[in-house]
């Protein structure tokens, strides 16, 4: 029991759009821990009840932790649900609701317009027009424009603090006539998070005829892009809506102790307080971030914090399926599919994946396919991330990439993947991170859930990221170099603490992987040559590093940056069969 | 067992279909009405154009003054024509509006008025009773009859004369054979890979297209196609669907309600079709989601058997290790040209409680 407070239970709940998890934490012997996890599918259908799926999930969780959570509902409380939930503390992260639609009214394409996209890009958030000061020319065409994608949210944004103040006013003006065109249930919400020095005008024209947020601006011209006051304010009101949209699903507790967010905000929360703890080892000079991402049943969530920075992004999981993206798509999981198949197969697969939400992989070519477009979302999560948060790569100039360290993942196509190397590999594949990071495996899905425990219960997240919750699926060292293919680039000394020491010679184009009996700690000193770069600093810059063996042991990527397939198709199939097996197959 | 999901395939069932605006409108149907597939159930009017009559200009007065020779309200609606506002001084003046629509706002001596617009239509895409009225936003369909669920559709609407390409559907549909068939009438067919049939249709006038399965190279130009297109098994090759045939074959010449819409499982919806029978067994109502039992009808929704059909008869709970290497609960199926296949519980969905009948 933490000390000075009684016992609590806490129960979490994540509503995913494949699955809804439950997860018990609770106080044994002064520390936080996982007490159990229950999974069910997340119930929709025309009767829209969460509340179906969340029971099941408890009672499966039930069955683990030898206690009852469910009791039947208080009809005088108008639970629409049978049975309620009987806990301390409910929490619940959420991500499986439709998205919503949002407009955007900016100023400049680079400034204001830019910062609106990256914020609607964090959230289940569908971009239906954006518009910037060149189009304030044609006023009646945007108000039609805005009129007929129908928002639920329309963001204004532009003028830098103490800036702009006409234009701004103007697309105010645009977003009041917009609002008087639509009847009272269809009015957008509107967030003003632009110039402060129009606030009082703002809330003249629009708070009497609509619900309206004023907000800190998102780009008040320091070069700083802030987000997080929008964000929350959109965490909201999305919940909001859902909360409207499934009823039933928060009648199952009481409002008082149910604490509600989205899953990718929490996610983020998470990230930026563990990019503010992290102490570098050895070398306080080399920067090092943290990332956190989610191959979620309906989307793919990356979070990752950096120097005071963080970045948040939220991608449609089918989207990229739509029209002008299907081909790319269509080839990129051709070229990673570490299996003999045609373009017609992926072609295939990939028109009746969407069709089917459970969907499995049952033999080796569909798990191939499965993989090959999860290496495919990853890459394509990296590259929109990169271009919404410019810091993501590091200081432009350097050549170097910025590492992040942990890189925490969880989707069941990762944590259920048949054997820890197919994860690894997968990770490796999609994110191709820099220098030295561990693999964490979120096995519970529980990172969300502690960004949101977070704010109650401090303590909870440090006992549960140091608990086995989180499985280390293994370190990894990404050796670069622009050596030719087979030359040795870097040479490897493991200490271990009761065996034998050895070393390994890693040569361009390698991936090697030293066995190291997970939990085991190891000493490892690398001599890269003078053109490697690992990770400590500068090209040619070795070091020592102590590590805990994750379940893979310890991954040598000197594969390069980025990976390039062969294009001769055998040759393909036989190098990514290669790779798998050097991970353990 | 676990629940899967439910695509619905039967002979004779109650039909309930909830039709309904996104934003408040007029419902155009009383209950008891009896609509067809075109019919609107509702609408909804919002203007999408505003323009600016400066009322103290055309007056010429001040602006703080205009008010006071308003001739109508905010919120009215007025004609082409109609006098927004008069001075009745030595010289009369007056603002006629120049459209016809609302006046929205009012500021500085300038009054707003909002026309054109856009309208959300609602249809009833079935022939059916109305049973409910949701006020202000729609209605509540009832009908009873065939209904047969497909997984995929290119949003479109449609109804007509069935007709099959041939009975057992196996064969794939030719542009050669596009000869046979009359303007209005509803096809079905087993597959189709070639991308010429679809302007073929569209120059013949067919109102509609059934396929057991689509070639995957054709499903953007199925999606761009003026006519409802519903796929029921999948995409690929796949034998046609024994249930789906007989329900099909029972029904020829009777008028089909094609409504292709995407699958929203928020909404719980499914691109489907419905034929209208007076009098049958009824059938039990399985929803959108449901236990998966033995004896029931199943389609295969991954592995070489995707998209084939068959008879769900046996389980294991305990799970099945399979050739990926994972483990799932399994069921067996029957399929129906007698091949039993193992596959994981989650790789289903339910088409009927039971076998189809042997033709």
């Amino acid at each position: 029991m933490v000390k000075g407070r009684p016992s609590i239970n806490i129960l979490g709940l994540d509503l995913g759009r494949m699955n809804t998890r439950a997860t018990l934490f609770g106080n044994v012997g002064g520390k936080f821990a996982l007490q159990g996890s229950g999974v069910a599918r997340t119930s929709f259908g025309s009767d829209l009840r969460f509340g179906i799926g969340i029971q099941e999930a408890v009672q499966n969780l039930q069955e683990q932790v030898d206690r009852i959570l469910l009791r039947p509902s208080d009809k005088a409380l108008k639970q629409t649900d049978p049975m309620s939930l009987r806990t301390d503390q409910v929490v619940s992260v959420v991500s499986a609701g439709p998205w919503m639609k949002a407009a955007l009214l900016g100023l400049t394409a680079k400034g204001s317009l830019r910062s609106c996209k990256t914020l609607l890009a964090s959230l289940p958030l569908e971009n239906v027009g954006a518009f910037s000061l060149a189009d304030q020319a044609r006023e009646p065409d945007v108000i039609e424009a805005l009129v007929k994608s129908q928002p639920d949210i329309l963001i204004i944004s532009g003028g830098e603090d103490a800036g702009a103040e006409k234009p701004l006013l103007r697309w105010v003006e645009v977003a009041r006539l917009m609002c008087l065109l639509f009847p009272a249930t269809a009015k957008p919400v509107i967030l003003f998070a632009g110039n402060p020095l129009v606030e009082e005008t703002v809330r003249r024209r629009l708070e009497p005829i609509t619900k309206l947020f004023i907000l800190p601006n998102l780009y008040p011209g320091d070069g700083k892009l802030d987000l997080i006051p929008a964000q929350s304010k959109l965490d909201q009101e999305i919940i909001r809506k859902w909360r409207d949209d499934f009823p039933g699903w928060i009648d199952l507790t009481s409002p008082i102790n149910h604490t509600v967010a989205m899953t990718g905000f929490t996610l983020s929360r998470m990230v930026r307080f563990l990019s503010q703890i992290k102490v570098n080892f050895n070398e306080p000079s080399i920067t090092r971030g943290v990332l956190a991402l989610n191959l979620g049943g309906g989307s793919t969530i990356l979070s990752a914090g950096l120097d005071g920075q963080s970045g948040l992004l939220t991608q449609k999981r089918w989207e990229s399926l739509e029209s002008e993206g299907q081909e790319y798509v269509m080839r990129s999981v051709y070229r990673w599919t570490a299996e003999p198949v045609s373009l017609e197969e992926v072609h295939k697969f990939l028109c009746n994946r969407p069709l089917y939400d459970s969907f499995v992989p049952d033999n080796n070519k569909e798990l191939a396919l499965s993989q090959a477009y999860a290496r495919v979302r990853l890459q394509q999560a990296i590259q929109a991330f990169v271009s919404n948060y410019s810091w993501y790569q590091g200081p432009s100039g350097s050549g170097l990439q910025t590492c992040y360290e942990p890189i925490i993942a969880s989707g069941a196509v990762l944590t259920q993947a048949p054997t820890p190397g197919q994860a690894m590999l997968m990770l490796l594949d999609g994110i191709q991170p820099w220098g030295i990071t561990t693999m964490v495996l979120d096995k519970y899905h529980i990172l969300p859930l502690l960004g949101l425990i977070g704010k109650t219960e401090p303590v909870l997240p440090v006992h549960l990221l140091a608990s086995s919750a989180f499985e280390n699926l293994g370190t990894v060292i990404t050796a670069t170099s622009d050596a030719p293919g087979g030359e040795v680039i870097l040479k490897v000394h493991v200490e271990v603490e009761s065996g034998k020491n050895y070393s390994a010679d890693i040569s361009q184009g390698d991936l090697r992987r030293l066995v190291i009996p997970p939990g085991s700690p190891v000493i490892l000193e690398l001599e890269p040559k003078s053109h490697t770069h690992v990770g400590f600093g500068a090209r040619g810059k070795g070091g020592r590093l102590k590590i805990i063996g994750g379940v893979t042991g310890v991954v040598i990527d000197a594969r390069g940056r980025p990976l390039s397939l062969p294009q001769d198709d055998e040759l393909r199939v036989a190098k990514l069969h290669q790779w798998q097996s050097i991970l353990g197959g | 067992m676990i629940d899967i999901d439910v695509v619905r395939r039967s002979k004779f069932i109650e039909i309930r279909r909830t039709r309904r605006l996104t934003v408040p409108g007029n419902v155009l149907v009383k209950l008891g009405d009896i609509v067809q597939p075109e019919d609107l159930i509702a609408e909804a009017h919002i203007p999408t154009q505003v323009q600016s009559l400066d009322i103290a200009r055309g007056l010429g007065v001040l602006p703080s003054q205009a008010a006071s020779f308003m001739m109508r309200d905010l919120g009215e609606d007025v004609q082409q024509g109609d006098v927004v506002a008069q001075y009745d001084g030595t010289l009369p003046r007056l603002v006629r509006a120049p459209d016809g629509g609302k006046l929205l706002d009012w500021q500085n001596g300038q009054v707003i008025l909002a026309s054109g617009g856009k309208f959300e239509r609602v249809k009833a895409a079935m022939i059916g009773e109305v049973m409910e009225i949701i006020l202000y936003f729609g209605a509540v369909l009832r009908i009873k009859g065939c209904l047969i669920q497909g997984v995929w559709g290119n949003g479109h609407l449609g109804s007509g004369q069935l007709t099959l390409l041939d009975p057992k559907l196996e064969n794939p549909l030719e542009a050669a054979e596009m000869d046979m068939f009359e303007k209005g009438q509803v096809l079905a067919a087993g597959h189709c890979s070639q991308p010429d049939i679809f302007p073929l249709m569209v120059k013949k006038g067919l109102g509609g297209l059934i396929l057991g399965s689509l070639a995957p190279e054709l499903s953007e130009a199925a999606k761009n196609q003026p006519f409802p297109i519903i796929v029921l098994q999948g995409f690929g090759k796949i034998p046609s669907d024994p249930l789906s045939v007989t329900l099909l074959r029972d029904c020829v010449d009777e008028l089909v309600c094609i409504n292709a819409c995407e699958r929203d499982v928020f909404k719980g919806t499914r691109p489907e079709l419905m034929i209208p029978i007076e009098e049958g067994d009824p059938e039990k109502r399985l929803g959108f989601r449901a236990k998966l039992a033995l004896g029931q009808w199943v389609q295969v929704s991954g592995g070489k058997a995707i998209g084939q059909t068959g008879e769900v008869v046996s389980f294991s709970s305990a799970g099945t290790l399979f050739k990926s290497g994972a483990n799932f609960p399994s069921a067996q199926i029957r399929l129906h040209n007698d091949e039993e296949i193992t596959v994981p519980g989650q790789n289903l969905v339910i088409l009927s409680d039971s076998k189809p009948e042997e033709n």
